[in-house]
Parts: structure tokens; C-alpha cells; sequence
């Protein structure tokens, strides 16, 4: 083992393990981890530590009644816009013209509170945070997973192979898309072939194509996880992969791996095997 | 019949996605909240006031950004101003900054016997812990902890959201997590878990190029050089 490779561990491991680093860098991280057990055994330790710290705050249930006060809050807030009264504090008393939409925010928020206890917690999944609000305007994983899969086998040609075309996705999807639109994958020596936009029912997701030098495809969904909420399917099971989160699976006999981070949901579709698929779907997602 | 259509005529308002979206972020602004103010009713507090603010400034927000570090940033700045007259409350001379940290390595032992293979989380003896070494830590620390172990938010993202350089950032989550692990290490050697002879590693590769140097110590030499 190499003693500059350690103090080079030193140096990044915090970065290393909050993805902060480039794919190259990782790459040489990892490849020191691979050869030095005291090395290894400090990445274990820092990311034992984070996982904690986040299975700690996580552990705690939101309380009904700040659901439903989440809930008034927004709605006073609506009905303060409506009227354009700034001067409105949270400790107004209510006056009976808003007293009915806050009524009916109310029991939203009751039933808010019972669907979001419905599923059962999975090692802190950021995936299955409750907030199934407008689940009817939602799309099912296994429709968003089935469509994911058939562009994937029968891809549509791409709209653009300009990566600052991708930066006008952006809108459409609500989310950062632009952020992973050049990615080269530098770790899985790939290249861009393009990228176009996905309608989905009544959500969209931009569709992000690319080809290893080894020949494989791959394809990835970048989509806006507070519009298209994926939740645990029977066809997939939930892992951690680095770092991150992330439910992986076949799909008719594709890898798919799903994840969302920092707030934009990733997907991918390819025919490598499970392990080099979620792999890549970290590098797709730690993308500068 | 005439009851019923002047209910379903009053109020044709389509589901707002702004107000949706944000109302998304509710957990992870609560268990966030509740980390800030170490109390569940003024965590509430907190919460509602961040989706008042968040409301009423919602033309501020641009869309195509990120909605969750916008809120967040309001969430920080709401507990700032109301908690903490504006500024993170930091004693220079005596608070955290001024005791120096080991910059030693646990030893690859120690950490193996805290940790659990099959969790890739520490021991749940040593998890059991972790809420309360968290609360020990000052506010800022703390904070800048949860929002990337939890929240998973890039340290530019951070830094946006606590108005500090990334260096800061940095900085903090370097000092909060050493400090977190030696509160827990030493419950681990209370707990018989580690044995108090194998706590360092004596090859221990240093943090920093330079030996640490003693804040204190060197504070004190100060004032008696000028005193």
C-alpha cells in the first residue's frame, strides 16, 4: 500500500463519500480501497456513519397535526394571496370565508397522513417519502418501468444530439435535466448519442441516450420525482449502491435501475447485468 | 339539487403543482426542523412559518431550479432570525473552534467493531447513539451534517442554503462528523465494544500535511506574551 494513496484517502474521503468527487477520481479511490484494508475499513467506517445520521433523523414519524397544519398554512397562504392581504400572520383568527377551503384542507391532510403511513419503510429510501398528494395524477412504477424498457429495446431517434439543447428540457420537466446532459460517463468510457422528450400520460421525462465502446446502450430517464412518484414494485428490490439508495430489477430481461438524489429522479434501462447497471446509474447521478 | 350545484360551482380550482410540490418537502423539512430546534412544538413552528414564507415569496422562485434547497434556504433562514438573532451563535475564544481536533485515525479496528457488515450502519448499540451525539453538536454543524448525510444536497447546495462558502462547508462537515464519531467512539469503549488500547491507530496518517496544531494552547502563549 502506498502511503501517499492513504493521505490522498484522507484528503477526499468526506468528498468521496458524499459524491462529490469526479468519476476519475473515484475511480482511483476505489482502486486504492481494493488494495489497502486499512483504507477500506475508513470508507466503510464514514459511510456506517451516514447512513446512521440519516437512519437516526429519519426514524421519527411527522406528526399528524403538523400534516394538517402543513396543510392550513398553504391554504392561508392561497387565500391571503387571493385577497392581497399582506398583513395576514399565522395567528389570524379565521374568518369564516376562509374557514372553508382550511376546513377542507384540513381533511386533506387527514387523509394525506393515512396514505402516507400506508407503506412500509424501506432502509430510508429517499424513493418512498411519503406525499402521495396527487397520486392520481401519478404514474405507476410498473407503466413508468414498462415504458422506460420499451424505448429502451425499440428507441425512438433522438430529437437532439446538441448537449446544450438539453439545458431547454429543463422547463418541460420541472427539474435540473442539463446537469447530466453531457454526461460522458468517463468511468464506463462512453459517449452521448442524444436526447429527446418523453410524454407520459399527462408527465414528462426527458429521455437521455447512450452507447459504451463496448457497443452497449444504455438509456436513461431524467424525470421530475415530485410528478412521477415511484414506489416499491414486486418487480424490484431496494439496495444501496456507494451510497445511494436505489431500487433495482429485471424488467423484461433488462437491468433497471431507479433512484432520485438531490431531487431529480434518474432510471435506466440497459442489458448489462444488475451490478454494472446500478453502477452506472451512480455515475449518471453523481454527475457534475 | 340546488344545494349541490352551487357547492361544486363555488370553487372549479385545479390542483396547484406549486403548492403540491412544496407540500412534498414537509417530512424532510420537519425531521430537519426537529434536528435545528431540538423540540417538537417549535420544530411545528418552524415548519409552518417556512411554508408561509415559501408561499408568499413564490414568485421568487425560478422555476427549473431546485424547489427542495429553495425551501430549505427559507427553512435556515426562518431558524436563523427567530432562534438565533440572525448569526450562528459562535464563541470564538471557548466554543468549538478553539479545542483542537485529533486529526489521528481511529484505528481500522476500532472501526470494524463499530460498524455492522450487513447495515453498512454502525452497530445499533452505537446508532442508538447517534440522535444524542447529534444534538451535543454546535447548531451549525449540526445543520450542515443533516442536509448532506440526510438530504442528500451537494455541498454547493449547502452552501447556499447556510450563506457560507463551500469551504465552510466543508469545514463543518469535516469538524461535526469527527466530532460525532469521537462522542461515539467513546461510548463504544464504555461500551465494552472497543478495547481502549486499540482507540488509535499509531501509523495513523494524519489529516493534514502540518501537525495539528493546539488552538488553545497557542491562544494562551498569546495573552502571556501581551499580558
Amino acid at each position: 500500500m502506498s502511503q501517499s494513496s492513504c493521505h490522498e484517502l484522507a484528503r477526499c474521503l468526506s468528498a468521496y463519500v458524499d459524491g462529490e468527487l469526479e468519476a476519475s477520481q473515484i475511480v482511483a479511490i476505489e482502486d486504492h480501497a481494493d488494495v489497502c484494508a486499512a483504507c477500506a475499513s475508513r470508507i466503510a467506517f464514514a459511510k456506517a456513519c451516514r447512513s446512521s445520521v440519516r437512519n437516526e433523523v429519519k426514524s421519527g414519524h411527522v406528526p399528524d397535526a403538523m400534516r394538517m397544519r402543513a396543510a392550513i398554512a398553504v391554504a392561508q397562504a392561497r387565500e391571503d394571496s387571493a385577497q392581497n392581504d399582506t398583513m395576514v400572520g399565522p395567528n389570524k383568527l379565521l374568518s369564516l370565508r376562509i374557514a372553508g377551503p382550511i376546513a377542507a384542507a384540513a381533511a386533506f391532510a387527514l387523509v394525506w397522513a393515512a396514505v402516507a403511513r400506508m407503506p412500509s419503510r424501506t432502509a430510508g429510501l429517499p424513493l418512498d417519502a411519503p406525499g402521495a398528494a396527487t397520486a392520481a395524477a401519478m404514474l405507476s412504477i410498473d407503466s413508468f418501468l414498462e415504458d422506460l424498457v420499451e424505448q429502451h429495446a425499440n428507441p425512438l431517434p433522438p430529437e437532439t444530439t446538441n448537449p446544450s439543447d438539453v439545458e431547454s428540457f429543463d422547463k418541460f420537466i420541472g427539474v435540473p435535466v442539463h446537469t447530466v446532459s453531457a454526461p460522458t460517463v468517463p468511468a464506463f468510457h462512453g459517449r452521448w448519442l442524444g436526447g429527446r422528450m418523453m410524454p407520459m400520460r399527462e408527465q414528462r421525462a426527458a429521455m437521455l441516450q447512450y452507447q459504451l465502446d463496448n457497443g452497449r446502450r444504455i438509456t436513461v430517464y431524467v424525470y421530475n420525482p415530485g410528478r412521477i412518484r415511484v414506489a416499491a414494485s414486486p418487480r424490484l428490490r431496494a439496495e444501496v449502491v456507494g451510497n445511494a439508495p436505489m431500487y433495482v430489477g429485471y424488467v423484461r430481461g433488462y437491468s433497471v435501475a431507479v433512484t432520485d438524489k438531490r431531487g431529480v429522479g434518474y432510471a435506466l434501462a440497459s442489458d448489462l447485468d444488475e451490478q454494472e447497471n446500478s453502477k452506472l446509474l451512480v455515475a449518471v447521478g453523481s454527475a457534475p | 339539487m340546488a344545494f349541490f350545484s352551487s357547492f361544486t360551482k363555488r370553487r372549479p380550482r385545479e390542483p396547484d403543482p406549486f403548492e403540491s410540490s412544496v407540500l412534498l418537502h414537509v417530512d424532510s423539512l420537519y425531521s430537519t426542523a426537529l434536528r435545528m430546534t431540538r423540540n417538537a412544538s417549535d420544530a411545528e413552528d418552524l415548519v409552518q412559518d417556512t411554508l408561509l414564507k415559501a408561499m408568499r415569496s413564490r414568485t421568487q422562485f425560478e422555476s427549473g431550479t431546485n424547489l427542495k434547497a429553495w425551501v430549505f434556504k427559507i427553512l435556515t433562514n426562518t431558524f436563523i432570525n427567530r432562534y438565533r438573532r440572525g448569526v450562528f451563535e459562535r464563541d470564538l475564544l471557548n466554543g468549538p473552534d478553539a479545542k483542537p481536533l485529533s486529526d489521528a485515525w481511529m484505528s481500522a479496528a476500532s472501526m470494524q467493531q463499530m460498524c455492522d457488515p450487513e447495515t453498512h450502519a454502525f452497530r445499533p448499540i452505537i446508532e442508538g447513539e447517534v440522535g444524542k451525539a447529534l444534538n451535543a453538536l454546535p447548531d451549525d454543524f449540526r445543520l450542515a451534517v443533516v442536509l448532506s448525510d440526510v438530504e442528500d444536497f451537494s455541498y454547493r447546495e449547502i452552501s447556499d442554503i447556510m450563506g457560507c462558502p463551500i469551504g465552510t462547508v466543508m469545514s463543518r462537515l469535516h469538524r461535526g462528523r469527527k466530532m460525532l464519531q469521537d462522542v461515539l467512539l467513546e461510548h463504544a469503549v464504555a461500551m465494552g465494544i472497543v478495547r481502549p488500547a486499540s482507540q488509535h491507530d499509531a501509523s495513523a496518517v494524519q489529516d493534514g500535511s502540518a501537525a495539528a496544531v493546539d488552538l488553545g494552547e497557542y491562544r494562551a502563549r498569546k495573552r502571556g506574551a501581551v499580558g
